[in-house]
């Protein structure tokens, strides 16, 4: 008798792919639920419109909700953690703190929201749905905030197209990418857009993938400066000893077909360009092999 | 071309969901044209996206902050264009049965605006104007 329930499984859904829409579905619902919080406030407010029946200070809890909300979707946890690209304003420190006001706003109002209920609505024994859509509407929020910030996965920001519905007719694949199993973080700071986009569409038509974080699956870094990379990638750029090359690695690698090696492409400290000299071409479609020196590049596109 | 069709199909559904609005104007009772309110809901709810799409050039990544902020702003609008008829009807501004009807004309429009970005909005070259 006692686990009957464990050969149960939900019928499977395949028609719906919720691995990659899961973002797209949370965003969905945390909007549903977030706006419907405030039209059961507005309906309260249209309805009780005295003074007596619903306080109109009670509309207090539901605006520091809302700010709340914002507050804590506007950092992602990537940042929290400290692995996103860019510093941002305050750095990991200010996200947390950022994050942590955030959510005591936003408990707060919540906890408030109870409070009115009870304390302005059932204990005087008045007529308690003004109270009641106070505390829908922040219970709402609360959960609104939960889902659209719990709900979605970064990872799907960094992950690529499993398949494509249409191909555009100007992009030039290879049958070989010169690119595969390269993922290539571009660092572009104060590169006109057009060049940005001329070396993203070289690397991913060729087979490479962009990475928006130094990881250890990040198997190049193309930069146009030294010092435009953060201090956060340079260490862990230093402590992966991930290669960094100029811009110029990346095309010649296209235009000679071939993964080129980077000695020679690579950027060292002490000097910001680099010239190319005559590349040893190998014919390496694995990752690519570094030296062990000091590569410093920080690339933010 | 994704088809005259589907053009001419979608042009009919957001007619007949304008007129279910008019229809919730002038039924039961004449005169009450507070559900027009909603042609803003309407008109403002392709924006969010059609902004993401633009701002954001990433066809490579699966999904990225701003779209799914979109899609966040979208669905709000849709909530609303719910809940503005259903609040005009609790404060008696307009009669229930026009609430009715014009939730049904929202039902239709909104379906012909997802229909739309469905039939036409999934090419690479959804553009407004050329290079």
């Amino acid at each position: 008798m006692a686990g009957f329930l464990d050969n149960f499984r939900w019928p499977e859904c395949e028609w719906f792919d919720w691995a990659e829409r899961r973002n797209a579905v949370a965003s969905v619902v945390a909007g549903a639920l977030f706006f419907t919080g405030w039209w059961i406030m507005i309906d309260a407010a249209v309805v009780y419109p005295s003074q007596e029946m619903m306080n109109h200070s009670f509309h207090t809890c539901g605006v520091f909700s809302t700010i709340a909300f914002f507050m804590i979707n506007a950092v992602s946890n990537g940042q929290v953690r400290g692995d996103a690209y860019g510093e941002g304003c305050f750095g990991r420190t200010g996200a947390r703190l950022w994050l942590f006001v955030g959510f005591m706003m936003m408990f707060g109002s919540f906890i408030g929201s109870v409070w009115i209920l009870f304390g302005a609505y059932v204990v005087p024994k008045k007529d308690v749905a003004p109270g009641l859509a106070v505390f829908f509407q922040n219970a709402f929020i609360f959960f609104s905030s939960l889902v659209f910030k719990f709900g979605r996965t970064e990872s799907l920001w960094n992950r690529n197209f499993s398949r494509k519905k249409t191909v555009s007719p100007f992009l030039h694949r290879t049958s070989m990418g010169v690119f595969d199993n390269c993922l290539v973080l571009l660092e572009l700071k104060n590169e006109p857009f057009k060049e940005k986009k001329r070396l993203k569409s070289a690397v991913t038509n060729n087979g490479g993938k962009i990475s928006f974080v130094v990881s250890k699956q990040c198997s190049l870094v193309v930069t146009n400066s030294l010092s435009n990379l953060s201090s956060t990638r340079l260490r862990s750029i230093q402590k992966l000893q991930t290669p960094v090359v100029g811009l110029d690695y990346v095309y010649n690698c296209v235009e000679r077909g071939v993964l080129l090696s980077v000695d020679g492409y690579k950027m060292e400290a002490s000097s910001a360009s680099s010239t190319p000299p005559p590349p040893v071409s190998s014919p390496r479609k694995g990752p690519l092999t570094h030296k062990g020196q000091r590569p410093e590049v920080s690339a933010s596109l | 071309m994704a088809g005259i069709k589907a053009l001419i199909s979608l042009s009919f559904g957001g007619a007949i969901g304008l007129m279910f609005l008019m229809l919730g104007c002038t039924l039961p009772v004449s005169d009450k044209y507070w559900p027009l309110f909603l042609l803003f809901f309407y008109v403002l709810s392709p924006i969010p996206y059609c902004i993401s799409r633009r701002v954001v050039d990433d066809t490579d990544s699966a999904s990225n902050a701003c779209k799914e902020l979109a899609i966040f702003f979208t669905t709000g609008i849709v909530i609303s264009a719910f809940g503005l008829p259903i609040v005009f009807a609790r404060a008696e501004v307009i009669a229930w049965g026009a609430c009715a009807l014009v939730l049904t004309g929202n039902v239709v429009i909104f379906g012909t605006i997802l229909g739309f970005f469905l039939v036409f909005g999934s090419n690479d070259d959804f553009s407004w104007q050329q290079w």
